[in-house]
């Protein structure tokens, strides 16, 4: 009896390990500018580079710099904080995770010390374009659509017949090397390949300290957060003086007024 | 018994981690006093996460007051 229920247990372990991690053969390295203040031209930064993990299945669009945190932080204690401090900080917390059986996009972005998982259903619409280039090495064609308040325009191949892309950009007949909206705002350039015989395995344990919440939700949780987050910090015990309070006041309304430029103009699709 | 085997491990346990830190961060009945990166200081309280939430919260904190 103990030796099933050891087998059955040890079942379990392998098939819980199997869920937590996402298998990929293919990453596709993307680089990400952004103008953080849509009022000062100068703000347009190269911010980092982003990973897009794939197999057939699905996919994971994630921050290079969050997928380094995350390695250190899964086993990290108090010593590893200096560490932790001087690596460069992800531009995004968010993962996004693409599935391609279905039209729903699944979420998890990190503030604080929570991470919340919630749903979000793209409909995007392209028009694809007769209008043909070459980037990097491969032949490109351009398409068009409208997302959530801009207007993109994106460069695909069909060398790679991978209906995905970075961000939640996907239903082009091949990869996205290439997206940009017209104000170019946003810019999202491939800057590599790997390509892998074996599978290769991320860990993807989010689920299971992911808070799941409906999208308004998360959207008021995190308004709510930039706004004032002060209780939000002192809810999960942080005590404050009332001067070190005042500075981190002002360091949020500087920064909210900094960043006022975010992807997704509008909340939902038109 | 049981408990206090577990509070002496979590005692012990909290006092090795902070031990190799520069950055000072001590426990003193139920709070950690943490200090930032930029000299300012704080006290967490009652927290009722994990070790790995504990640190996350320090880093947003610390990025709060201290990042320019």
């Amino acid at each position: 009896m103990k030796k099933i229920l050891l087998i059955f247990t040890t079942l379990i372990s392998i098939t819980t390990y199997a869920q937590n991690n996402l298998n990929y053969k293919l990453i596709a390295k993307y680089n990400y500018q952004k103008q953080i203040d849509s009022t000062d031209e100068k703000s347009k930064i190269n911010l980092e580079n982003y990973s897009l993990y794939l197999n057939e299945d699905n996919s994971l669009f994630v921050s290079d710099n969050r997928i380094r945190l995350d390695t250190i932080l899964n086993n990290a204690n108090f010593s590893d904080l200096d560490k932790l401090r001087s690596l460069p900080k992800p531009s995004s917390n968010k993962r996004i995770f693409k599935s391609t059986s279905s039209k729903k996009i699944t979420i998890y972005d990190e503030f604080y010390d929570n991470i919340y998982m919630y749903n979000d259903t793209v409909n995007m619409k392209w028009k694809i374009t007769n209008i043909y280039d070459t980037l990097n090495n491969m032949k490109v064609r351009r398409a068009e659509t409208k997302f959530r308040g801009r207007n993109y325009i994106a460069w695909y191949t069909s060398e790679i017949p991978i209906s995905d892309g970075p961000y939640k950009f996907r239903g082009l007949p091949g990869l996205i090397i290439k997206i940009y909206d017209s104000k170019k705002e946003i810019n999202y350039s491939l800057i590599g390949l790997e390509k892998y015989k074996k599978s290769k395995s991320l860990n993807n344990n989010y689920d299971n300290e992911a808070l799941s919440v409906s999208k308004s939700e998360y959207t008021k949780i995190k308004k709510n957060f930039k706004q004032n987050p002060i209780p939000y910090m002192e809810s999960q015990g942080a005590v404050f003086s009332e001067e070190t309070k005042r500075i981190i006041r002002e360091k949020f309304r500087k920064r909210n007024e900094k960043t006022n430029n975010p992807i997704e103009l509008k909340e939902n699709d038109e | 018994m049981k408990n206090l085997f577990l509070t002496l491990v979590f005692v012990l346990g909290t006092a090795t981690s902070f031990a190799g830190s520069n950055v000072v961060a001590e426990e003193d009945a139920g709070c950690i006093h943490v200090t930032l990166s930029c000299g300012g200081e704080y006290d967490v309280c009652n927290f009722k996460g994990t070790t790995k939430q504990l640190i996350k919260s320090v880093l947003v904190n610390d990025d709060a007051v201290c990042a320019d």
